[in-house]
């Protein structure tokens, strides 16, 4: 599994995909974006950027998260979901906001698959951060789905008897739906399935424990 | 059958092992995030007799109202 081998590598540097963002950012400020042009990957098909915001997060163990968007046509970005970091650097949970929270269009659930499709051809040039964040979007593929059916619900639940837009610009409603994930178990879910007789990983095992 | 079995046992403990070595390593502790720092931070200058921002009650001592909050996570 891609996801593995991508985690063996930082695992080797013991590092994590939002130190590899940072880089050797001195002062991690509150509200920007790193990167602050945003992460492209996925040939320039989807974008990401991590931030913390200031205010105490629900989560005690948030640090902060990513935005995930998928290019539309026409330079438009349509966002996908939210995915909280704790303060190791570990996913913690997928989420939806309100549309005026990410002040553009979101993704409709219908489309989610097919996009989901670009984001698979991973040509290896999108380098660890990015490759992470594709790994992580296909794992969770269903996780997501479900969050986007339920994003949906909660408009709809939401707007008594307002307009969808008025909804949707309502300052009061914030996250829509969030899943808390653990990215172990989901690993351990789906390994056995495909990689069941696969001796490589004891070899990765010896050499991590050794050089880490 | 009974090796096949065995073999896929063996692989299920070795991929388990491998994933939860891998996470803990990648286990680090992110910095702490502080507040942006200010860009410049503005000086007023007052001359003698003046009154001082905020003594004035006219218009410009209303609180003002800040509307709409803006979009934390846009682009």
């Amino acid at each position: 599994m891609r996801l593995l081998a991508i985690l063996q590598q930082m695992a080797a540097h013991k590092t994590n995909a939002i130190l590899k963002l940072l880089g050797d950012v001195d002062h991690l400020e509150t509200e920007r974006h790193y990167p602050g042009t945003g992460l492209l990957f996925s040939a320039d098909r989807w974008r990401a950027f991590y931030h913390c915001h200031e205010t105490t997060s629900i989560h005690p163990k948030k640090h902060g998260h990513f935005h995930i968007f998928t290019a539309t046509g026409n330079q438009a970005w349509a966002h996908v979901a939210g995915l909280s970091i704790d303060n190791e650097g570990q996913p913690l949970q997928w989420f939806t906001v309100n549309r005026w929270v990410t002040d553009g269009p979101w993704l409709e659930r219908d489309e989610f698959p097919a996009q989901l499709k670009t984001a698979a051809a991973d040509d290896g040039e999108d380098g660890l951060v990015g490759s992470w964040l594709v790994a992580l979007l296909q794992l969770y593929h269903g996780t997501l789905s479900a969050l986007l059916i339920r994003r949906d619900a909660q408009i709809q639940l939401k707007r008594k008897g307002r307009s969808k837009t008025e909804t949707l610009d309502d300052r009061d409603i914030y996250t829509l739906s969030t899943q808390s994930i653990d990215l172990q178990s989901m690993l351990e879910k789906h390994f056995p399935d495909k990689h069941t007789s696969t001796p490589a990983p004891v070899i990765n095992i010896a050499s991590m424990q050794k050089g880490a | 059958m009974k090796r096949k079995q065995t073999r896929i046992i063996v692989g299920t403990a070795i991929s388990a092992a491998a994933i939860a070595v891998a996470i803990d390593h990648t286990r680090q502790r992110l910095p702490e995030p502080g507040k942006q720092l200010a860009s410049q931070e503005a000086v007023i200058i007052i001359d003698e007799g003046e009154e001082l921002p905020g003594e004035n009650n006219g218009d410009c001592g209303k609180s003002v109202s800040h509307g709409r909050r803006a979009s934390p996570c846009s682009l």
